[in-house]
C-alpha cells in the first residue's frame, strides 16, 4: 500500500468504526487497521450499551443492529450476610423506539458497525497490528505496521486502540497507568433458554434486565458485580480494583465464583451452561487521569483516551467510545478541509468533545473515581443499609424505633464524618 | 462452582510461536508481593519453588501484568496480528 489516506484510523472497536464512518460520511478515504484475527477478536464488554449516540450515528439503529434485549430494569443489588437488598429501575418505555439502552456482545455488534462504515467508503484491514508512526518533523504523518512495507501515511491518524494504548504512549500522549486508573473486567457468557430467562429475572418477551451487584461478596475488594441478560445468554461478572487483589491474595475469578455463589445469583443462573469467559481493563481513571487528546497529525479516542464513567451503577464506554470516535472523525474531517492537520485545527476536538456528551459526561463524573475507590461504599454501607431495611420488615418483642433511629443507631457503626463526606462527594460525583 | 482451568479451555487461541510478553525472571527474585500471580485472570504466572514461571499460551492480553507489575520485569506487546486470544462472541 503505498497510497496515501486522509484518514488512518488505529482499531476496529466502537471509537474506532465511529471515527472512520463519520470521516467516511464525509467523503474522505479512510482506512481502518485492526490487529484482531477478525473484528471484534480482541474486544469484551459487560454490558448495556446506553443508545442515544448510537441513535445519532446511525438513525434507527434498531432495525438492523445486532442487539441483544432493550434494559427495561436496572436492579441494584446490595448483600450482607445472609442478606440482600434490591432495587429496580424499571421504565416500561425504555422497551420503545429510540429506547435507551441494549444489551450486546461485541463481536456481532463491532462488525456490524464496522459494515456501516465499509458501506461508507472506509477500507478496513484485520490482522495487523500498527506499531509505531511515522513523523515529519513533530507532525505525526501515518503510522508502521508490522508488515513488510507496512508504512501508510495519512493526513490524520485516529488513535482508537483501546485501554492498553501502547500508541499513546509511545506518542508521548500518556503516562504509565497508576494501579488506581484501571479496573479488571472479567465476565463469563452462560447460555439459558429465553423462557428460564423470563420466568428467572420476571420478563416477558425479550424485555432485558440488569443488576449491579456491591456487598460482601468482594471480600471488601473495591468493584462490583454485574448480570446481564441477553436473548438466550446471560453475562454476568465482576469489574474490580487489581490492586485489591495483590494485596488479599486472591484471584478475580475466585470473587466472582462467590458472587455466583450468592443464593440470590445462584437461583438467576443455574444450569447456565458456560459459553465464553473473558478479561479485559477498563481505564477508570476519570477526568484526571485522560492523556493530552491530540498532537500534530493525531487524534486520540474511546478507551486510549479514558472515555469511561463508572457510577457503579452504570457503566459508560462504548457510548463515549461512539461519542469520541464521532468527534474525531469530525475533527479529521475538518482538518482534511482545510489543508492543516495542525494543533491548531485540531483543537476543535475539544470543543466538540464538550459540546457533545463525551467530555461533558467526564467533567461531569470527575469525583466518581474517588467515590467508586472508597471501601466504604463497598462493605460498610451494603452492611447499613441491610441492617435498617431488616429491622424495617422484622417485628419483635422490643419497643419499635422510628426508621431515623434506626437509621442513626447504625449509623453508629460507621464514622459520621465518613459518611457525610461519602454522601457529599457521591451526589456530587454520580 | 466451575473451575478456572474449564473456563479457560474455551478461549479459542491462536498460539504464536513467537512470545508477545517475555518476563526475565531475575528481576522477580526480589518483589516481594508478586501481583501477577492474582491480579491475570488467565493464571499465566504460577510460582515454584519460589521462582515466578510465566506462559504466554493462554493469555487474554488484558494487560494488568503490564500495570501492576512491582518490577518492571515484563516486555509487553502484542501479538502478531490475527494471533493471540480471539474472542467469539465478546
Ligand atoms: C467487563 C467489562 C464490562 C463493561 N461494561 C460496559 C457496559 O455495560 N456499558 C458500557 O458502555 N461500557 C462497558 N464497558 C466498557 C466498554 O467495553 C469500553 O469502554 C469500550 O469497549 C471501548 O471501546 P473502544 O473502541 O475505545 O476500545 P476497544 O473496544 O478496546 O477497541 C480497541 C480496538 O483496537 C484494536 N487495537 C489495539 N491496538 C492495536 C494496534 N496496535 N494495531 C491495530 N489494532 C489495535 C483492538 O484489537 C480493538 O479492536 C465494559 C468493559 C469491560 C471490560
Ligand atoms: S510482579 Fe513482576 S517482578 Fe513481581 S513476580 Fe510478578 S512478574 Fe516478577
Ligand atoms: S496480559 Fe492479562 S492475561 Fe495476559 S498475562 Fe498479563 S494479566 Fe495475564
Amino acid at each position: 500500500m503505498s497510497e496515501t489516506f486522509d484518514v488512518i484510523v488505529v482499531g476496529a472497536g466502537l471509537a474506532g468504526a465511529s471515527a472512520a464512518l463519520t470521516a467516511a460520511k464525509a467523503g474522505l478515504s479512510v482506512l481502518v487497521i485492526e490487529r484482531g484475527e477478525y473484528i471484534g477478536a480482541k474486544n469484551i464488554t459487560g454490558g448495556m450499551i446506553l443508545t442515544r449516540v448510537l441513535q445519532d450515528i446511525v438513525p434507527n439503529y434498531w432495525e438492523d443492529a445486532p442487539l441483544e434485549r432493550p434494559i427495561q430494569h436496572q436492579r441494584i443489588m446490595m448483600t450482607s450476610g445472609e442478606r440482600a437488598l434490591e432495587i429496580d429501575i424499571g421504565n416500561s418505555t425504555f422497551l420503545n423506539p429510540p429506547y435507551n439502552g441494549f444489551s450486546v456482545l461485541r463481536k456481532e455488534f463491532d462488525q456490524w458497525l464496522a459494515g456501516k462504515a465499509r458501506e461508507a467508503g472506509a477500507l478496513i484491514v484485520t490482522g495487523t497490528v500498527v506499531d509505531d508512526f511515522l513523523y515529519e518533523g513533530d507532525r505525526v504523518v501515518g503510522v508502521k505496521t508490522r508488515r513488510t512495507e507496512g508504512n501508510i501515511r495519512a493526513k490524520v491518524v485516529i488513535l482508537a486502540d483501546g485501554v492498553n494504548s501502547l500508541l499513546a504512549r509511545k506518542a508521548g500522549l500518556r503516562k504509565k497507568y497508576g494501579h488506581h486508573d484501571i479496573g479488571l473486567g472479567i465476565k463469563e457468557l452462560l447460555a439459558l433458554p429465553a423462557k428460564v430467562i423470563n420466568e428467572r429475572f420476571g420478563l416477558t418477551g425479550n424485555a432485558g434486565a440488569c443488576y449491579a451487584a456491591i456487598g460482601d461478596f468482594a471480600r471488601g475488594i473495591p468493584g462490583g458485580g454485574f448480570i446481564y441478560t441477553n436473548k438466550e445468554s446471560v453475562s454476568i461478572g465482576m469489574v474490580v480494583q487489581p490492586q485489591a487483589l495483590a494485596e488479599q491474595r486472591v484471584t478475580a475469578d475466585e470473587v466472582l465464583e462467590r458472587f455466583k455463589a450468592r443464593p440470590e445469583v445462584a437461583r438467576l443462573i443455574e444450569g447456565g451452561k458456560l459459553l465464553e469467559y473473558s478479561g479485559h481493563l477498563i481505564p477508570e481513571g476519570g477526568y484526571t487521569a485522560m492523556p493530552k487528546l491530540f498532537r500534530d497529525g493525531l487524534l486520540v479516542a474511546g478507551d486510549a483516551a479514558g472515555f469511561v464513567v463508572n457510577t457503579g451503577i452504570v457503566l459508560q464506554g462504548m457510548n463515549l467510545a461512539l461519542a469520541s470516535g464521532r468527534c474525531a472523525g469530525e475533527t479529521a474531517v475538518l482538518a482534511c478541509q482545510k489543508g492543516d492537520p495542525s494543533t491548531a485545527v485540531l483543537s476543535r476536538y475539544t470543543t466538540l468533545l464538550e459540546q457533545g456528551i463525551a467530555l461533558s459526561e467526564m467533567k461531569a463524573h470527575k469525583k466518581a473515581p474517588e467515590f467508586m475507590r472508597s471501601p466504604r461504599l463497598f462493605d460498610q454501607y451494603p452492611d447499613l443499609l441491610n441492617n435498617v431495611m431488616e429491622q424495617m420488615v422484622t417485628v419483635g418483642s422490643d419497643p419499635r424505633q422510628s426508621l431515623m433511629r434506626m437509621a442513626k443507631k447504625e449509623l453508629g457503626n460507621v464514622k459520621l464524618m465518613d459518611v457525610v463526606r461519602d454522601a457529599l462527594m457521591g451526589v456530587r460525583a454520580l | 462452582m466451575s473451575d478456572r482451568a474449564e473456563k479457560l479451555e474455551l478461549i479459542r487461541h491462536v498460539v504464536h510461536m513467537e512470545p508477545h510478553i517475555i518476563l526475565d525472571s531475575a528481576k522477580c527474585s526480589n518483589c516481594q508481593q508478586k501481583p501477577c500471580l492474582y491480579v491475570c485472570p488467565a493464571g499465566c504466572f504460577t510460582e515454584k519453588d519460589g521462582e515466578t514461571e510465566f506462559q504466554y499460551a493462554g493469555c487474554l492480553e488484558c494487560g494488568t501484568c503490564r500495570v501492576m507489575c512491582a518490577k518492571e520485569a515484563l516486555k509487553w506487546d502484542y501479538p502478531l496480528g490475527g494471533y493471540g486470544v480471539s474472542i467469539r462472541m465478546g
